[in-house]
């Protein structure tokens, strides 16, 4: 299994670490995801996402060859500013969920989730035109660390040179914190105010201590991929992998708005999903809400009734909530039961728990949008 | 490091039973409790219930993950913590004490791997690399 660069220091802290995408990762450090959780809604919180993979498209066509197979528009990006896109098949199914960043003109920087990292290069290598050229993957130079919560801009204050409070929502700088270069990125997926930094992977035991330790006064916690999948759920966040694969397409992801359909240039799937939206009838991702008792969990079978009757679709992704009263997830099942307030019921090992379908955010106070 | 006492009997599972006469009560120790971390969720079965040692009589649900509970003997189910099933989060306070989940008549074998007090401490040890 992989490591991180950061892998000693997490055991140094007294992490539990588990395999995640082939990684080494923490779950949890030992104040305990319920307290990791609290503390970025409530402070700030860091976690290693040294995982994830980067990929360079730089030169002459990048942004024209870029275009062509993700389907956002990247000509709207100004320099400085970042995109949520897709990468989808000629089936219009999702590859992977990406984050698109504008270094230049001619240069982009793209984040994408480590589970994907081999499977999106070939991707790149084969279907971008110019790719010889263009394309790079830079995975293995960048580690990844986000500072998330809302006193992570007072906490990049203390340590960055440049004033990074600034940046406004998806858009980015580039930085040195503690003498160190860096690309500071004001996203995030908490749903809190919250940075995610990108630096030469070297640098980033000295930068997550740096941190733990300017942190101090803010109440920093260490937070591992426990805490990042309960901060995302509550605030309606899908996980590639769980709540979207290569066998779902956007719309049945909540992510219609993710595809330019009113963009000039093709791109791959477009006709697809042209022809996937025209016919409609498609299953949607709702979210749900049950209560205290077994856990609907990604996987389990979701039914229109309480006892009998045939599977209508499946739990895409659930947890406890962190106040541990309630369960939240997301589901995804035909339009008609997934209007608001629809009961259905889960198999969870043999017995049917009844959920509600709500919209699929849960956490409406987050910080991220502020200043 | 806590003390596990010697009043019981431990498996590799992180169940103990302590056992009187014809009866006993099971329960998981407090090792299990903190590698599960934050417990949501006990299911557990009905008294009359009859198991094998060494069967599954019912899970332990954390945030992350869902464990199964084995039976350390071959027993019937006498009576069930319902206190605990109704706030299975406070399992972590007294896990050997007031957080007993079932108890069993015995009525065959003991399974034949359970360990002693300092086997189990030792096994534990051995698990954590301390």
């Amino acid at each position: 299994m992989k490591r991180t660069a950061l892998f000693e220091v997490h055991e140094q802290l007294g992490a539990r670490m588990v395999p995640f995408a082939g990684w080494e990762m923490p779950v949890q450090y030992p104040a305990g995801l319920l307290a990791e959780h609290q503390c970025v809604r409530q402070n700030v919180g860091l976690f290693d996402v040294s995982h994830m993979g980067e990929f360079r498209v730089a030169g002459r066509g990048a942004e024209a060859a870029l275009n062509a197979l993700l389907t956002t528009d990247v000509s709207i990006l100004s320099l400085g500013s970042a995109q949520y896109s897709l990468l989808c098949a000629d089936d219009g199914g999702i590859l992977d969920d990406v984050i698109v960043y504008r270094e230049s003109q001619d240069a982009f920087l793209i984040c994408v989730n480590a589970a994907n990292i081999e499977k999106d290069a070939r991707w790149f290598r084969e279907r971008m035109q110019g790719a010889d050229r263009l394309f790079s993957d830079v995975s293995s130079f960048y580690a990844q660390i986000a500072v998330q919560g809302p006193r992570s801009a007072e906490l990049l204050a203390k340590i960055c040179a440049s004033d990074v409070s600034r940046i406004a929502y998806y858009h980015f700088t580039e930085a040195k914190i503690l003498g160190v270069p860096a690309l500071v990125s004001r996203t995030g997926y908490t749903g809190e105010r919250g940075y995610e930094i990108y630096l030469e992977a070297s640098h980033a035991p000295a930068i997550w201590m740096g941190l733990l330790e300017q942190g101090r006064m803010f109440g920093v916690l260490p937070c591992g991929l426990g805490a990042r999948d309960t901060l995302r759920i509550e605030v309606g966040f899908s996980l590639y992998g769980q709540d979207m694969s290569e066998s779902t397409h956007p719309y049945e992801s909540g992510l219609g708005w993710a595809v330019g359909e009113e963009k000039a240039v093709p791109f791959v799937g477009q006709e697809a999903l042209r022809s996937i939206r025209a016919k409609g009838q498609y299953h949607r991702l709702t979210g749900f809400v049950s209560d205290k008792g077994a856990v609907p969990r990604a996987g389990a079978v979701v039914y229109g009734v309480e006892e009998g009757g045939e599977p209508i679709g499946v739990v895409t992704s659930g947890v406890p909530s962190p106040t541990l009263t309630l369960r939240i997830g997301f589901c995804r099942v035909p339009e008609t039961f997934a209007r608001p307030g629809t009961d259905l019921w889960v198999d969870v090992r043999g017995k049917r728990v009844k959920i509600t379908t709500q919209h699929r955010v849960f956490y409406k106070r987050g910080s991220a949008r502020e200043g | 490091m806590t003390d596990y006492s010697a009043d019981r009997k431990y498996t590799k599972e992180h169940e103990w039973i302590a056992i009187s006469g014809e009866t006993a009560t099971v329960g998981v120790t407090s090792y299990a409790v903190e590698q599960l971390g934050d417990v949501v969720h006990l299911e557990l079965p009905e008294p009359g219930a009859q198991f094998k040692a060494g069967a599954s009589f019912g899970t332990v649900e954390s945030t992350k993950t869902v464990s199964d509970l084995y039976m350390p003997a071959d027993a019937e189910v006498v009576e069930v913590n319902k206190v605990l099933l109704a706030s299975p989060e406070e399992l972590a306070s007294d896990p050997h004490n007031k957080g007993w989940l079932i108890k069993v008549k015995v009525t065959g074998a003991l399974s034949s791997s359970l360990l002693e007090a300092a086997d189990y401490q030792r096994y534990i040890e051995e698990d954590t690399g301390h």
